[in-house]
């Protein structure tokens, strides 16, 4: 893993946690479509399962997005979240991190998330 | 990522009293906030004379305490406003300006009376006011007063329409034409400059107008939002696709938020709004504006082509 916590790089400091300014809600009635969907084989890629309010604008995250957020909570860093993850997905665990890794890396930028 | 069909809505307005002044008792109205909070709403916007209910204060406390984000719309009405020293901190205020206007003309020395009233209090509020049909120049003037007295926001939300649409004043509601001659007056006297005023409009073709005092993108926008993220509630506790959508969906007195925003009904709103009205058909811009408000297009309109009131003509 090559991430740098963004501000405070070198205080060791490794959990994830959401930016507590965000306001977010799990879609759990759409979470079980797409979940129905993945299981008869569709891309389920481009469907929403979690809603985010950032500056007055909506932003959704598709399944594996939604899954890392509710993760992030600040009690995993990012190597739990992928042991987290594999228990849900049949998937390499090289891959799966490299996703984790990308997906992480866009948040952090985007001050959606931080290491606390 | 396209906007999916939500589980409920994100954003409520809700309407404390009818124009009779008839409303729901303080436990009902709990009930509803109660509703709102369980089902994860975001946002809920008090409207219609919130302030008057002798039930405002538990409610809007049952709605923060819920993780809601709560506006309430005061009326510029000394009546009311002496109830303001009551409402709970953490609240977003906006003072309804309609009051302060006569004919064409903003009564500035009034507006900016109210606005002391809040300061005097030391609440901060921003300014709404509804856009009429031969009234869209007051824009100007309420963006000069804006700058003029320190208000940090004006917003220019939806027109707002009776269940019966022929109650609704429909002659007041503005059309193309009226966006024509606000067009003309901006490209004569050009927009006015501002320092810091956020400007939010509602309608989309007026906020192309007005679209370099406004910065940025349009919040959400991937087409009417009526049944999706957004849903208005009614004084008695009906819940509808939104303020401009009459038709109601239920109500949250005696069924789940979550159960009517899966109800055949609201899908049945949805699929309306999904497909491109007559009006629209081989529009260039259709994809910028998914044909606009299709609540006021499909109750206001005297003709058939669906199309967004404010809209003149196919591109």
């Amino acid at each position: 893993m090559n991430l740098k916590r963004k501000g405070r790089e070198g205080e060791g400091l490794t959990l994830l946690e959401r930016n507590p300014q965000i306001v977010w809600r799990n879609e759990k009635r759409r979470e079980e479509k797409v979940l129905q969907g993945l299981e008869a084989g569709e891309d389920v890629a481009e469907h929403g399962t979690v809603i985010l309010m950032i500056s007055g604008m909506m932003h959704q995250l598709n399944l594996l997005g939604g899954m890392i957020w509710n993760l992030c909570d600040g009690s995993r860093d990012e190597e739990q979240i992928v042991d987290e993850l594999l228990k849900e997905f049949a998937v390499e665990r090289e891959l799966l991190a490299e996703d984790v890794a990308d997906f992480i890396q866009d948040l952090l930028k985007r001050d959606w998330l931080t290491y606390g | 990522m396209a906007v999916d069909l939500l589980d409920v809505p994100l954003r409520v307005s809700w309407d404390f009293f009818s124009d009779t002044d008839s409303s729901l008792s303080g436990e009902q109205l709990l009930q509803i906030a109660t509703a709102l909070t369980d089902a994860g709403l975001f946002f809920v916007t008090l409207e219609n004379r919130p302030l008057k209910h002798p039930a405002i204060v538990p409610v809007i406390n049952q709605l923060l305490s819920g993780g809601c984000q709560v506006t309430l719309i005061a009326d510029a009405d000394p009546d009311q406003l002496k109830f303001l020293p009551e409402l709970p901190t953490g609240v977003t205020l906006f003072l309804d300006a309609g009051a302060c206007v006569a004919g064409n003309r903003l009564d500035q020395q009034q507006l900016a009376g109210f606005f002391q009233q809040f300061r005097n209090l030391q609440l901060t509020a921003s300014l709404l006011w509804l856009p009429r049909s031969g009234k869209l120049p007051l824009i100007l003037d309420f963006i000069l007063f804006c700058e003029q007295n320190g208000v940090p926001r004006f917003k220019l939300p939806n027109q707002k329409i009776d269940a019966n649409p022929e109650h609704s004043e429909r002659g007041l509601l503005p059309d193309c034409k009226d966006l024509q001659q606000f067009s003309a007056l901006l490209n004569q006297a050009g927009l006015p400059k501002t320092s810091s005023l956020q400007l939010e409009v509602h309608d989309l073709f007026l906020w192309e107008l007005l679209q370099p005092l406004c910065g940025g993108e349009r919040s959400e926008y991937g087409g009417c939002q009526a049944a999706n993220s957004l849903a208005h509630v009614d004084h008695q506790g009906g819940l509808w696709p939104c303020s401009s959508w009459p038709q109601s969906l239920g109500n949250l007195l005696d069924t789940e938020l979550w159960d009517l925003w899966q109800s055949s009904a609201r899908l049945a709103v949805r699929e309306q709004i999904t497909g491109v009205p007559t009006g629209c058909d081989g529009c260039r811009d259709y994809q910028i504006c998914f044909g606009g408000c299709r609540g006021l297009a499909t109750f206001c309109r005297e003709d058939a082509l669906g199309r967004d009131l404010l809209c003149a003509e196919r591109r």
